[in-house]
């Protein structure tokens, strides 16, 4: 059992962006960044397919929707 | 549109409620594109001005640029509605005590020339990364390969008498 759990983890730090590269804080101007995680229609993909931890993924969407605000990225693309 | 502004709104009201002391702000704004570059500064320097009426220590910023919006944003200005599909985006870092952020959004804000503005609360270090991550051009899942390494030909043998004139020849010199 916790040999399962340890590899779930270390599975997830593996794919997680922000923790390999060291990002703590996601800018919401970085849209080069963000674009990564944004399907073809613009919309934010799920953990499921980011391999994010939840903090980083909920900062990534708190990001994505700034940056849609400021008009820097779309709300939707056709 | 006014959804996003609502939850912007709701993010400094909750930054209002925060300790008195005073916390690191970053203004981003759009300043409308008919804007000559000329009269740019002056812009900036407005935004600026509001910043330090209400006691705001700037900590970084970086001049508007014209960039392209992802949607058409619309400016309501002496009844008239005009559509904006471009803009300069700037933003300022700032130190300043919640309890005034909110009015400086506001007053922000309420300029003729700004498009649009969001305060939100961040750090004082740089969280701009851009092109500092390394992107490698690997393709997911593909394996890297090892460079071949090409092995030495080894030269035909030589004879010892030709080893010995190339010594005494080195000797000589």
């Amino acid at each position: 059992m916790r040999e399962v759990k340890e590899t779930k983890e270390t599975l997830s730090k593996q794919s997680d962006f922000f923790s390999s590269n060291n990002i703590r804080h996601i800018d919401y101007k970085d849209i080069e960044i963000l674009r990564k995680f944004l399907n073809p229609h613009a919309r934010l993909m799920s953990r499921k397919k980011t391999g994010l931890s939840a903090k980083h993924q909920k900062l990534l969407s708190q990001a994505v929707k700034r940056a849609r605000f400021m008009g820097l990225l779309p709300y939707v693309q056709r | 549109m006014p959804e996003s502004e609502m939850q912007e709104g709701k993010v400094t009201t909750t930054e209002e409620s925060g300790a008195s002391e005073s916390s690191v702000y970053e203004l981003g704004y759009h300043i409308l594109s008919s804007v000559t570059e000329a009269d740019l500064g002056a812009e900036v320097t407005a935004i600026r001005a509001a910043i330090e009426a209400r006691g705001g220590v700037f900590v970084a910023d970086e001049f508007p640029k014209e960039t392209p919006l992802s949607y058409e944003m619309v400016k309501v200005s002496v009844g008239k509605r005009s559509r904006h599909s471009k803009a300069y985006f700037g933003w300022f870092k700032f130190e300043a005590n919640p309890a005034e952020a909110a009015t400086i959004l506001k007053n922000v804000e309420a300029m003729p020339m700004v498009l649009r503005a969001i305060l939100i609360k961040t750090v004082r270090e740089n969280t701009m990364l851009g092109k500092r991550i390394f992107v490698s051009d690997r393709m997911e899942g593909e394996t890297i390969k090892r460079r071949e390494v090409k092995k030495e030909t080894s030269t035909a043998p030589v004879s010892e008498e030709e080893l010995d004139r190339s010594i005494e020849k080195m000797v000589v010199e």
